[in-house]
């Protein structure tokens, strides 16, 4: 029976130990002990990787700010109003809260208390969403004292750091209702569950960068 | 009785550390939280 040409050539072709006198090569590599299995997903990267983009984006802002503040000697210019610290204290802990039920509901999915999950990713967006209408209200009262983008280099700082942060508490608050939507489907499980998981990282960002805005703009 | 009088030149160099202080603060912090994302 007539041979094919590759299995004619695979009959020709010279014997290991003389390829590996010609090569000097030594044996085959061995397979990996374990296989290569990523140490985390893509989503998990990706958003660490946004997050380091959002920090520099920050800190920019902040910078800024700084500049501004060291170098006046007089803070706030006078005839600005003052911003309301107390009230924004107050505001700090509902938004540190959310923090917390995000944490507390990332971890009631490990343990697969879905209902627990659901809850507790209510309470964060219902503290999300308290802490925007207290600082919008914050904000048409301070409009209403004559702060305004325009006013001042003071108003202007303010109105971006502080809009800046609040654009991104609204935008956390959007992926965390579709996050809600699909943990009432059933999409997380206990094995799976990126998607919750990348979602808390961003909000716990979101979270941890306000106590710094609310030292250094409201405080400081 | 000491007094603690500042002039403007001290005054100014004293807001420029406490700006760079804080800047330097900031960064640590927000340092911080990312690893504190990463780790939990």
């Amino acid at each position: 029976m007539a041979q094919s040409s590759t299995a004619r050539k695979l009959d020709d072709a010279p014997p290991r130990a003389v390829l590996r006198r010609a090569f000097g090569g030594g044996d085959p590599p061995r397979p990996p002990v374990r296989p290569n299995a990523a140490f985390a997903s893509n989503a998990w990267l990706a958003v660490l990787m946004f997050l380091g983009a959002e920090a520099m984006f920050f800190a920019g802002l902040i910078g800024a700010y700084l500049v501004f503040r060291v170098g006046s000697q007089v803070w706030p210019p006078p005839f600005q109003p003052r911003l309301p610290t107390a009230m924004t204290a107050v505001n700090t802990l509902i938004l540190l809260a959310s923090a917390v039920t995000m944490r507390l509901g990332v971890r009631a999915n490990r343990r697969g208390a879905r209902v627990l999950l659901i809850r507790l990713l209510s309470w964060t967006a219902a503290a999300g969403t308290v802490f925007l209408l207290i600082q919008g209200y914050e904000w048409l009262q301070l409009l209403h004292f004559g702060l305004t983008v325009s006013s001042s280099v003071y108003g202007g700082l303010f109105y971006t750091i502080i809009g800046c942060h609040a654009a991104h508490v609204c935008g956390a608050l959007i992926w965390l209702a579709v996050v809600w939507s699909k943990a009432r489907r059933g999409r997380y499980t206990k094995e799976s569950y990126v998607g919750l998981q990348i979602c808390a990282m961003y909000w716990t960002f979101v979270v941890a960068l306000w106590p710094l805005l609310y030292g250094l703009v409201y405080l400081y | 009785m000491s007094e603690w009088v500042l002039s403007p030149h001290d005054a100014g160099a004293r807001n420029r550390r406490l700006g760079l202080g804080l800047a330097l603060a900031a960064v640590l912090y927000v340092i911080a939280v990312i690893i504190f994302i990463i780790v939990k």
